[in-house]
């Protein structure tokens, strides 16, 4: 019985209080090979973090959408980062996709599940939306269309309360 | 292991220590650092179907902590497990603690990790985040994944990166209740990587050591990484088995090699992957070793299901993959992908696979998919398989609709040739990614599958997700759930069948 209790009182926990997740300074490479520090291409202001892998469906549709929101938010000092989830096994593909639909801000492999890990990303695509400090002010998980009003409005609530 | 022993003694009531340690973190957050986490809550009430007792009922927990404060994070992993019977089967374990250290140079990794030397072909650790896994055999709950159990230090210096590791490997086909002896961490590795960057250009060596009860092994493999102006880009690797003669590379038929090499090439909206492969008797230990396995990942239902597995004892074959994309945002997938396995000399068995995909949009209320597939795989003993699909997704003015369909024809030859269809039928009804309900249809005649006294077997349920926020999400199954192989990120594992009602809570904070 105790233990169903430890169950339910570690759920009940975890529901109850949001404590803000946080980015530190890790380095992955990118598609071309090269080793890139998130902090040193972070947003002015805000950083989306789009958690992608060759094989989802769902991103096929989102990240046409993400480039346009990309575009539309640069200058306002939200910089986009796509977060490759593919293994190692799927490394060959990832550019040759990143190219074909169109993404034109930087992408980073997370081989080794370590930005994954840190952020307990269990599904794709999913997106965060982090401060100048790496603390997680949005999340949104999966895609389905419509949703890149959800997060273009959530983005702009974000920039109006940060002026 | 002394360290993670102390802990498990020290945490008989490590409940009650969570709970203060996830409360108190949290308040404490701003002074002290950032606590975060992660918990996934699964009830299930019923059984594999047609197996007694028909109500028996679970809970498993996965929590996951990580406290940062720069450039130190700590994490843990607590699991739970608890059927109805119990039976030996229930547990409440800390099951991976990991201390990380980062700075612009140095990256260290304490504790359980995850890790890759090259791209697999000797060595990779892995997860699959939000996989909870379940044998026939142990009919215990746990995470799907595969650590390494050790210490990981990478150290930059310009253009030169060296990675050193040690550690035991998780055999992940022992669940967590085996902890009397039995060693559920089978595999000691030893290794160093070394590389050096030059322009666009990169290469690296590696050499690790395996150790279990049974074998002291040695392997090194060299590797290459090149970018050929924008365009173009290169990737070759050669890993070996040491042999006992002191031979550094050497391609008999007992000698261990695994060859791998791609080239990418990007025009436009044209992207081009082909790959080659030639493994031989590099099945490391408990499966330690996880090299490209050049198949197409699929994420169709009935496609995911028969992803061929590499047989890493023998195999040899390449993949070529084209990606175009389209003004519209459609995207054009063709793969062709060629395995040949001949473990007894002389008789090969050859797979092939040719898949054709498309998903576009159609205006701005409707998008859909479509694809066609034929493959034939010797060493399941299907002859021929052809699968075909089609989805259509239609927004309505504050709900949308989607709409799936597969269907999978499939030739098998054993003692005697048989054919079977299986099929796949889902109605989805959504609400942006806050509320769906989806209405489902699994139907299959394969003999495998269908016991003798009927024609096909049907598997029907519901299913229902809420998010209320973007923490939480609730997912509800109700009715009868089709198993079988289960493949993400490159890895397959088996799926059991299931027939009740499942209610899963995952919630991020």
């Amino acid at each position: 019985m105790n233990r169903f209790l430890a169950f339910f009182l570690l759920t009940l926990s975890s529901l109850s209080y949001v404590c803000g997740q946080t980015a530190y300074q890790i380095e992955l490479l990118d598609i071309n090979g090269n080793t890139v520090n998130i902090d040193a291409i972070k947003g002015e202001k805000f950083t989306v973090l789009d958690f992608w892998a060759t094989w989802c469906r769902p991103c096929i549709n989102s990240i046409p959408e993400l480039v346009k929101l990309s575009d539309k938010f640069q200058e306002k000092g939200v910089q986009f980062i796509g977060i490759n989830a593919d293994s190692p096994r799927n490394r060959s593909k990832v550019k040759p996709f990143a190219s074909s639909i169109g993404i034109n801000y930087p992408v980073l492999l997370d081989f080794d599940q370590q930005l994954q890990s840190d952020f307990f990303i269990d599904g794709f695509p999913t997106l965060l939306v982090l401060d100048g400090k790496g603390k997680v002010l949005f999340t949104h998980v999966g895609f389905i269309q419509g949703d890149e009003k959800t997060i273009e409005d959530a983005i702009n609530n974000l920039l109006k309360k940060k002026l | 292991m002394p360290l993670i022993t102390y802990l498990r003694k020290s945490f008989d009531h490590f409940w009650l220590v969570v709970i203060v340690f996830n409360l108190s973190g949290c308040l404490s957050a701003e002074a002290q650092g950032i606590l975060t986490g992660s918990n996934v809550a699964e009830f299930q009430l019923g059984n594999i179907p047609d197996t007694d007792p028909k109500d028996q009922s679970s809970l498993y927990d996965q929590l996951n902590l990580r406290y940062s404060i720069n450039p130190l994070s700590l994490k843990i992993r607590i699991g739970q497990f608890y059927p109805s019977d119990n039976n030996g089967r229930s547990y409440t374990k800390l099951l991976q603690y990991n201390v990380h250290y980062t700075t612009p140079k140095l990256n260290l990794n304490v504790g359980n990790l995850y890790s890759t030397l090259g791209r697999g072909l000797l060595l990779r650790t892995y997860e699959i985040p939000g996989a909870i896994w379940e044998t026939r055999g142990y009919r215990v709950r746990y995470g799907f994944y595969r650590d390494l159990h050790g210490i990981d230090i990478g150290y930059r210096i310009r253009n030169a990166e060296i990675k050193v590791l040690r550690g035991r490997v998780l055999d992940v086909a022992l669940p967590p209740t085996l902890d009397n002896g039995i060693e559920r961490r089978p595999d000691l590795v030893e290794g160093a990587q070394f590389s050096y960057q030059f322009s666009k250009h990169r290469a690296g060596i590696i050499y690790m050591r395996h150790n279990n009860a049974s074998v002291n092994t040695s392997y090194s493999s060299l590797f290459y990484s090149g970018n050929f102006g924008e365009n173009l880009s290169v990737y070759g690797e050669l890993a070996n088995r040491i042999n006992t003669a002191g031979h550094l590379i050497s391609f008999t038929d007992t000698s261990g090699y695994a060859a791998y090499a791609s080239i990418n090439y990007v025009y436009n909206k044209l992207g081009i992957s082909v790959e080659l492969k030639d493994y031989r008797n590099m099945s490391i230990g408990a499966g330690i070793s996880d090299p490209p396995s050049l198949v197409k990942e699929h994420a169709y239902r009935l496609l995911n299901r028969v992803i061929h597995i590499p047989l890493l004892t023998d195999e040899s074959g390449y993949q070529v993959e084209l990606f175009y994309g389209f003004k519209n945002n459609g995207m054009l997938t063709l793969n062709n992908s060629m395995a040949k396995n001949e473990i007894v000399p002389g008789d090969a068995s050859i797979f092939r696979e040719f898949f054709v995909g498309y998903q576009l949009p159609v205006g701005k209320h409707i998008s859909g998919s479509v694809f066609v597939d034929y493959a034939k795989d010797p060493l399941v003993n299907e002859d021929d398989r052809y699968t075909s699909g089609l989805s259509v997704n239609v927004n309505h003015s504050k709900l949308s609709s989607l709409l799936e369909t597969e269907l999978q024809y499939t030739k098998r030859t054993l003692a005697e040739t048989s054919t079977f269809v299986n099929a796949y039928f889902a109605y989805t009804l959504s609400k942006g990614s806050t509320f769906s309900i989806s209405a489902i249809l699994e139907l299959s005649n394969d003999p495998f599958l269908v016991e003798a006294n009927k024609h096909q077997n049907y598997y029907p349920g519901f299913s229902f997700s809420f998010r209320p926020d973007n923490h939480n999400q609730i997912l509800v199954f109700v009715g009868r759930r089709r198993g079988g192989p289960a493949c993400n990120s490159g890895v397959c594992y088996e799926v059991l069948d299931f027939e009740g009602v499942e209610i899963r809570l995952t919630s991020r904070f």
